[in-house]
């Protein structure tokens, strides 16, 4: 292919965009939304790859630049896997538990982008349950 | 030395494989500019001959169309060029700052006590050359040896007799 | 389109590779695929990191995790323990500063930096074109060619302050504007990558890390000036630099960024490589030129300037890799932007290569007006095994010393003139107090007479002399007369070499002379070497301090020649008629016992 403007360039640079949000994620903005999916045995064990695959393509989709997608190890809840955590700027975490694929999406559709919690799905919402911990 | 003697030196060069100097002659004349581009095709026949021995100067003049004094000019000029024949492994021992100031330096003594050579000598029994080579960048490794295309890093004079043991036993093999 | 979630880059720059990089990235490959996570993990070979005394360097995206000294048989443990279950690597990790650092934000090393020539070394993989365009990449050239007269390309360019990174400290733009201002029917622009500061290694990092950062700026500095030919003079001595390169411009040609008509508009340009083979002098403009056209590479007189007639008797401006790397940011960025950064003479950034006694050898990447105290012991970590910080040498062969009463100067091309040294390629030799700084000396004059290409007088045989006399004074055979006649060698080569060769070549003793003349008398009047590195000064005359001593054996372990002897726990001897005074007894020794002559 023969690069002929200005927007030819663009059109690769765009295909290229998320391997360039991964990369250049260096300090995360404030307003970034951290969301972390347990990766441990256990949470694999239950899926939790296809959730964090789910919820990556999710993220895509809806060209959200300001969703940090991380992966941890066990967060302690391994009755409920796959477990994912939810950090909104200013606001306490929400942990969701038995997160499949299906629940990674809405996650991002109804919390991220409604700001509507899914409180049935919620196993520690740390904002009511501040000391409980583990 | 006169052009009498200089011929018989020419002639007395030990045979010199003639397909060599086939792929150098069409290497040259695919060139546009192969006055321009001397440097290149010296770069060339030492990769094809291993060295620049006098035979291949004066056939590198013919066909590229300069003097060989000339030729001879430019391969004295620049270190990365060689008039000798090389062991058959290459033992660059860094000189750069970095390796110098770490030691290098004592290390090279070592390489010439071992190989009884001193720089830019070859082995006897041909098997190794020595050299002092500028600075090869991976100052991180100071002070670097590197035997061919291996990199020994962070060397002792200690480590000399184990860094050249492997290549000696292929040579026995 | 395949997601990836996760990304691990592994450094592919020549430290690391030598350290087996490459069959790192066969494992890590081999992992992923095995361990079933090949389709979200994406393995990528990128330029050097910079922090290459550590190497190989491997860095986790999107966590920003950084392992050190990863060796090919940890390759599956990152893998399984990492990248499938989240769980860090921590015997892994930096431990140089003190406590153990995550990841590349927390590291000293990184803190200070900032980078703008190195932007995309160590994050992008150099061998993929789209990765570049994915980072802005030819987006510079792309506004340059359809919204920019060359003339508004020399201006912004000046006016960022921009200055040659090779040593010269030129303005890149007003040399641009000169060129551009003398009609010819053809015209030249050469990359000179022919880096021959023995010490320095950042040009052959951004051409491995980021070749097509320096294609689009060749390009860029074609339209303002000109040109349609560009040249890349590289030393035959990178290879895998060289391999990068063939591969960038191939790439580029594919695209239609080098050709005719590039980003649809009238401009054609393309870019060819030539090798260079071996010589110091051919960083100097007009010997670069010579060795280009195939000739020996000897520098000749300025006027004429390459500028109006340079290769093949047409106007040619050569600039440095470092130079060309900082264009696209300032042709995107603006102007401002780039001149806010630095001090008052000297704008933006510089690339430095850090070396030998520090603890954290590499690449930085620091704003001018940084100070050496910032660089040596913040990003640098100090000097190695907790020894005493002597000197630090910049410039290379043509620069000079600086000691700890100039460490907290901020550093600029002006400022280091002023402390006798010079800002050079960028190379930063740090020197502990067991470097004899008369044997430094010998060191360049070694080089630099070696280097000499021998075409005037002063350098030829001037150098060679005062090599000579230093020489002499390392096997004390030195008289005080010697240090007046270097002195007044050293300020006649200055004043009457023909290139900046000679001129600068006498730096490195001078500049010794003026800050450790006690050493140089020492070695004169004491027949003596304070640090015992000159040998024949130092021979047979180690001892052990029995008091010390408490029989650890390390020193009878590190000798290479078997003289020291002792048991466990006893006090050790130096057999003198053997000892070769190498120094490793006292650099082995934690506990002060070996005594140096």
């Amino acid at each position: 292919m023969i690069i002929q403007s200005l927007d030819d360039l663009k059109a690769i640079r765009d295909a290229q965009k998320v391997k360039v949000a991964l990369r250049s994620s260096g300090d995360p903005a404030p307003d970034t939304i951290e969301i972390t999916v347990g990766m441990d045995t256990c949470g694999l064990q239950a899926g939790a790859r296809d959730t964090l695959r789910a919820m990556m393509e999710a993220i895509e989709a809806h060209d959200l630049h300001h969703v940090r997608l991380v992966k941890s190890g066990c967060m302690g809840h391994c009755e409920a896997e796959p477990t994912v955590l939810v950090q909104l700027p200013g606001q306490s975490p929400v942990l969701y538990g038995h997160v499949d694929s299906q629940l990674g999406r809405d996650i991002i559709e109804h919390h991220i982008l409604g700001h509507h919690v899914l409180a049935e799905a919620i196993v520690l919402d740390t904002s009511d349950h501040d000391r409980r911990g583990r | 030395m006169s052009k009498a003697q200089a011929r018989a030196r020419t002639i007395s060069v030990p045979d010199l494989p003639q397909d060599l100097f086939d792929t150098l002659g069409a290497y040259i004349a695919s060139l546009d500019d192969p006055k321009g581009s001397l440097i290149h095709v010296l770069h060339r026949a030492q990769q094809l001959f291993g060295y620049l021995p006098m035979e291949v100067q004066l056939f590198v003049a013919r066909q590229v169309g300069v003097s060989g004094a000339e030729v001879f000019g430019v391969i004295s000029f620049y270190s990365y060029f060689t008039t000798t024949p090389r062991g058959k492994h290459n033992v660059s021992v860094c000189m750069g700052t970095a390796c110098f100031v770490r030691g290098s330096d004592k290390l090279l003594d070592r390489f010439k006590e071992e190989l009884q050579v001193t720089t830019g000598e070859t082995t006897k029994d041909q098997q190794f050359t020595l050299s002092d080579v500028r600075c090869l960048g991976a100052c991180g490794l100071a002070p670097i040896v590197t035997v061919d295309d291996k990199v020994f890093g962070h060397a002792k004079p200690e480590d000399v007799e184990a860094i050249l043991k492997p290549y000696r036993a292929g040579s026995e093999a | 389109m395949t997601t990836m979630t996760s990304h691990i880059l592994v450094c592919g720059g020549t430290g690391c590779n030598s350290l087996e990089s490459t069959r790192l990235v066969e494992q890590f490959r081999e992992a992923v695929t095995t361990l079933g996570c090949s389709d979200d993990t994406d393995v990528v070979r990128t330029g050097c990191f910079g922090f290459c005394g550590e190497g190989p360097i491997v860095k986790i995206l999107p966590d920003n995790t950084v392992y050190v000294r990863v060796k090919p048989e940890d390759a599956q443990e990152i893998v399984q323990s990492h990248i499938l279950l989240g769980r860090k690597v921590e015997r892994l990790f930096y431990k140089g500063d003190g406590d153990q650092a995550l990841s590349d934000k927390d590291m000293e090393f990184y803190k200070k930096q900032k980078r703008i020539a190195l932007r995309h070394c160590g994050l992008i993989d150099p061998e993929q074109i789209d990765e570049y365009i994915g980072f802005e990449g030819y987006e510079a050239l792309g506004k340059v060619l359809t919204s920019m007269t060359p003339e508004e390309v020399c201006t912004i360019v000046k006016d960022s302050g921009l200055r040659g990174r090779g040593g010269g400290g030129f303005p890149t733009g007003l040399k641009w504007e000169i060129t551009n201002k003398i009609p010819s029917d053809q015209k030249y622009i050469i990359c000179n990558a022919d880096e021959g500061d023995p010490g320095a290694f950042m040009d052959r990092s951004i051409l491995e890390g980021d070749p097509h950062c320096v294609l689009e700026a060749m390009a860029i500095g074609g339209y303002a000036i000109g040109a349609s030919h560009g040249i890349i003079y590289i030393r035959a001595e990178y290879p895998l630099a060289i391999k990068r390169l063939e591969i960038a411009i191939a790439q580029a040609r594919s695209y239609g960024l080098l050709g005719t008509s590039i980003f649809g508009t009238n401009f054609a340009f393309d870019i060819e490589i030539r090798y260079g083979a071996g010589a110091f002098v051919c960083g100097e403009e007009t010997a670069l030129i010579h060795s280009v056209e195939g000739k020996r590479g000897e520098p000749t007189k300025k006027p004429p300037f390459p500028s109006e007639a340079g290769y093949k008797g047409k106007p040619t401006c050569v600039n440095n890799v470092e130079t060309f790397a900082n264009i696209a940011p300032i042709i995107l960025q603006g102007s401002a932007w780039y001149s806010a950064i630095g001090t008052a003479t000297s704008k933006g950034t510089k690339v430095f290569a850090l070396a030998s006694k520090v603890q954290n050898v590499g690449l930085v990447e620091v704003p001018m007006g940084t100070t050496l105290r910032e660089i040596i012991f913040d990003i640098g970590g100090g000097i190695r095994h907790h020894k005493k910080f002597k000197a630090v040498q910049t410039g290379g062969p043509s620069g000079g010393v600086i000691t700890t009463a100039d460490l907290d100067t901020p550093i600029d091309y002006e400022s280091l003139k002023g402390i006798g040294s010079m800002m050079g390629s960028g190379g930063m030799i740090v020197m502990d107090e067991d470097d004899c700084m008369v044997n430094i000396a010998k060191f360049y004059l070694d080089f630099t007479q070696d280097e000499s290409c021998g075409k005037c007088t002063p350098c030829r045989v001037g150098t060679k002399r005062m090599y000579e006399i230093l020489d002499r004074i390392t096997k004390g055979e030195g008289t005080l007369e010697d240090l007046d006649r270097l002195e007044q060698l050293g300020r006649m080569i200055k004043d009457t070499a023909l290139c900046g060769l000679g001129q600068t070549a006498p730096n490195p003793v001078l500049s010794t002379m003026r800050f450790f003349r006690e050493e140089y008398l020492a070695h004169i009047v004491d027949q003596r070497c304070p640090t015992g590195s000159c040998k024949e000064l130092s021979k047979k005359t180690y001892s052990i301090d029995a008091s010390k001593c408490i029989g650890c054996t390390a020193c009878a372990r590190a000798c290479p020649v078997d003289c020291i002897d002792g048991k466990v726990k006893k006090v050790h001897v130096i057999d003198e008629a053997i000892c070769i005074g190498c120094n490793a007894c006292f650099t082995a020794c934690r506990f002060d016992a070996v005594i140096k002559p």
